[in-house]
């Protein structure tokens, strides 16, 4: 099926033990596969800059690192620009840092107080944030978050209203989201976080890819539901119970990451909702009634929002384009 | 098509070598320094200048990170990954350069892929190959991609990128496992339906 490149060279690394242990579990074919890949991959290192920039670099900052060295002592400042490291850095550096992270961020429509940020993904555009502890996460149109800066050791964060998708990093102190309705725990792991409070049926959605993740109610905070990777669960507005959902495909939820548009069994409003912010228009359904009318929409990569609109009417609406967004109106029935 | 030069770049050394060198820069060794320097410099500028894009930040991102080794010596340990540790700080160097000016997303740049030479048909097959393999990877998740291309082509085990990324070595196996299979599928439809 995938065929060798004639001039891929033999591999620099190979393939490492855990993964091909991990590849037990496939068939033997689709095993025999994934080492092919594996191997293909190599010809990726076709494109780099040449040997000899390599080393010519490599002189120069040797050069440049030996004067710095020796310049180096307990009280003189670094003669190269601060730096953020990874691990824990000075007081003052780190605040250095932080306001260089907090200018980038400004630009982007992150407005601060005192210590707390909040950030809000623009109609139209999605965001990447990343957390003072490393944990970032991706917001989805019109998605609107805060937090403090973690410095008491705690791990919160409000989703006021949207979509995030979570990527936290391990550690041993919990990390929270707390939505209108539900709380979201976890220790470390990818998830998605769906909580949209003006929905036609508002909810708390919860999509694990990685780990373990537990939801609960806001008011019954000890009624704690455990959701695994692949596994995901609503907690509904009027309800305090968080219940398991089946999903039509299992990475459904995060379609939107690579830009598709997938809800099974929503209500005709919520899609519309979920148009506008994606697409930054406007969209009007007639009679309003019709806003409550379930459909499912399942698009892997559409090109554009008509064609969304088109698949979603199919026999039961007309649409039309009006300036600045579309509107949505029930077929008159025979 | 794989240039040559490509494999003048020496793979890191082996696992003892770097415990080695981090006992004795915890001493502060200048000989290990520029040993370890002298070993560990190519793969890094490759590493950084993939996110910056440009040689020149590359230059500086590896250069703030042996310099902040050095002044953080004392504090090294030994029984934890120092070639880890390297890759993380160039990782947050470059990923701070980036938020500057927004490049390749960890992705090797485009510059490069055009060879004037005239080719050969095998040579300009393999050529598309290896575009459409940068497009299949610059596509996958951003964390499977990045698991994927520290195993692949850093040749970091599952433990270090567990250090650089953050994550236990079982999510680091699942991300690597994940971005094969999502390869698998986007290569294997590319070879089903292959463009003219």
């Amino acid at each position: 099926m995938i065929d060798q490149n004639p001039s891929t060279p033999p591999n620099r690394y190979p393939i490492p033990t855990d993964i091909l242990a991990a590849f037990e579990a496939e068939t033997t074919e689709e095993s025999a596969l994934l080492r092919e890949v594996w191997d293909l991959t190599e010809g990726y290192y076709g494109q780099e800059p040449e040997a000899l920039w390599y080393r010519n670099t490599g002189v120069a900052i040797w050069q440049d690192l030996q004067v710095a060295m020796k310049r180096e002592s307990p009280e003189k400042r670094s003669p190269l620009r601060l730096i953020i490291s990874p691990w824990k850095v000075a007081r003052p550096m780190r605040y250095a840092a932080m306001a260089a992270c907090i200018a980038v961020l400004l630009s982007i429509g992150m407005v601060l107080s005192d210590n707390s940020t909040s950030i809000k993904a623009p109609y139209g555009e999605q965001l990447v944030h990343e957390l003072p502890d490393g944990s970032t996460l991706r917001l989805n149109s019109g998605a609107r978050i805060s937090y403090n800066d973690f410095g008491d050791g705690n791990r919160n964060i409000k989703l006021t209203d949207g979509e995030v998708f979570f990527d936290v990093t391990e550690s041993v102190v919990p990390f929270h989201v707390h939505t209108f309705n539900g709380i979201v725990t976890v220790l470390g792991t990818t998830f998605n976080v769906r909580a949209w409070s003006d929905d036609t049926e508002a909810s708390t959605d919860v999509s694990v890819q990685t780990g373990v993740v537990r939801l609960a109610s806001r008011k019954t905070p000890d009624n704690v539901m455990v959701i695994k990777a692949g596994h995901a669960a609503r907690l509904a507005d009027n309800t305090h119970t968080p219940v398991a959902v089946e999903m039509t495909e299992p990475d459904q939820a995060i379609s939107w990451l690579s830009g598709g548009f997938k809800y099974s069994n929503h209500t005709i409003g919520t899609i519309a909702n979920e148009l506008e912010r994606r697409y930054d228009i406007q969209i009007k359904v007639s009679p309003r009634e019709f806003q409550n009318v379930r459909k499912g929409i399942l698009k892997e990569n559409p090109a554009n929002v008509e064609e969304i609109i088109r698949d979603i009417c199919e026999l039961t609406c007309v649409y039309h384009s009006v300036p600045g967004g579309y509107v949505i109106a029930q077929r008159e029935s025979e | 098509m794989v240039k040559s030069s490509a494999y003048e770049v020496a793979p890191p050394p082996q696992d003892e070598a770097f415990v080695r060198w981090s006992t004795r820069i915890q001493s502060s060794d200048q000989r290990a320094f520029s040993e370890l320097f002298e070993a560990m410099h190519p793969v890094l500028l490759r590493y950084a200048w993939r996110y910056t894009g440009e040689r020149e930040a590359a230059r500086d991102v590896v250069q703030d990170a042996f310099f902040k080794l050095w002044q953080i010596r004392e504090t090294v340990d030994p029984s934890r990954s120092l070639k880890a540790l390297l890759y993380t700080m160039v990782r947050n160097l470059a990923l701070n350069s980036k938020r500057a000016a927004q490049h390749t997303n960890g992705v090797f740049p485009e510059h490069g892929l055009v060879d004037s030479t005239p080719s050969v048909d095998q040579k300009v097959q393999a050529e598309m190959l290896n575009a459409h393999l940068r497009q299949c990877i610059s596509e996958l998740p951003k964390r499977r991609r990045e698991a994927f291309m520290l195993s692949r082509y850093e040749g970091l085990s599952h433990s270090e990128i567990a250090q650089v990324m953050g994550l236990t070595p079982r999510t680091v196996n699942t991300h690597i496992v994940l971005a094969l299979k999502d390869l698998r599928k986007r290569l294997g439809a590319l070879q089903a339906d292959p463009s003219p």
